[in-house]
């Protein structure tokens, strides 16, 4: 079995995981009836759909003749990382993620979508390495950084619901 | 309003995922000798990793955290506190409680390729956490090493299917 990636496969799993989460989070903000909780997973979900938007446009950009200058990995170490990432990523990707949200509650939920934002970005680290400056190494860091941001903002919400409950015993 | 960590705090953290893993993989040594060697080598990366992070909190030791980086919403040193969260990764527990004694080799590498995500993702918040002057560019050669222990483990579980 081949285990080298090239960089178009590494884009179009990237898109892949973007895709998965919109679709979580939007049936995910079907499925819960706190107004609040939910516009905070549709802003998400709106992070999610241009993030696949920037990699689906970062994998035109580059030609092909770059594509073997980028994917330098003579050990496979970049290839066997971004592998093994792509295959324990919460969302696999031969299901939908929406199968996630049977009877789960809101913290269930929250939590869920931690983990798969944890998984994305580590699965980012190892697409940098396939990304030549011009065609925006940096985005993939900001990409990186609003991940990051999104975890902040879905345990802010844990600890409300949390807090929630603890009054209302 | 989340309290920030101290550096203290923050590099005391990466120092107990480091002791972890090296106690992790030196005991899964000793029970499988087809990935002694492989797992001993680890061990000693993190010993090393261990070692650095110890001489980066010495420099900083009672420092805060949050004025050596541009963080003005707290988003850095929330993500840090949510992947330290052991409620969410578990990252301060001691990884052999997760062992029932029953597992393979196979299992043994995939709980360490677990282990070595979650310390991946700890250490890309530490970084954005420590500037330049901090050591910035330890934490991201570790994290480029730990991405090799996970190549390296993937490549002896392919070995052992």
């Amino acid at each position: 079995m081949s285990i080298s990636f090239n960089a178009i496969e590494v884009f179009e799993i990237a898109e892949r995981i973007e895709r998965n989460s919109v679709k979580f989070y939007r049936r995910a903000a079907e499925a819960l009836s706190d107004n609040d909780l939910c516009r905070i997973l549709l802003s998400l979900a709106e992070f999610e759909r241009e993030h696949e938007e920037t990699f689906a446009n970062m994998r035109k950009q580059i030609s092909h003749k770059e594509w073997d200058l980028i994917t330098f990995d003579p050990e496979n170490e970049m290839s066997l990382y971004l592998r093994t990432i792509a295959d324990s990523h919460i969302f696999d990707p031969k299901k939908d993620p929406a199968e996630h949200l049977k009877e789960e509650t809101a913290e269930d939920i929250l939590k869920f979508a931690i983990k798969s934002e944890k998984d994305s970005i580590i699965f980012y680290l190892g697409l940098k390495n396939f990304v030549p400056a011009r065609a925006g190494k940096d985005k993939v860091d900001e990409i990186i950084k609003e991940e990051m941001e999104h975890i902040a903002e879905l345990n802010l919400r844990t600890s409300a619901l949390k807090y929630l409950k603890r009054i209302s015993i | 309003m989340v309290m920030p960590f101290n550096a203290d705090e923050v590099f005391e953290m990466a120092e107990q995922i480091e002791r972890n893993g090296a106690k992790f993989y030196r005991a899964a040594a000793k029970k499988f000798p087809e990935v002694r060697k492989m797992l001993s080598d680890l061990a000693a990366m993190e010993d090393e990793h261990e070692k650095t992070f110890a001489a980066m909190r010495a420099e900083l030791s009672g420092t805060e955290l949050e004025p050596l980086v541009f963080d003005p919403d707290g988003q850095a040193q929330m993500y840090l506190r949510v992947m330290a969260d052991e409620h969410v990764f578990n990252i301060k527990a001691d990884p052999l409680e997760q062992l029932a004694g029953q597992e393979t080799p196979g299992d043994i590498l995939k709980i360490a390729i677990g282990l070595e995500k979650d310390s991946i993702a700890f250490y890309v918040g530490l970084k954005e956490a420590v500037s330049r002057k901090a050591g910035k560019d330890k934490v991201e050669a570790i994290i480029k090493e730990e991405i090799g222990h996970i190549a390296t483990l993937s490549q002896k579980l392919d070995t052992l299917k």
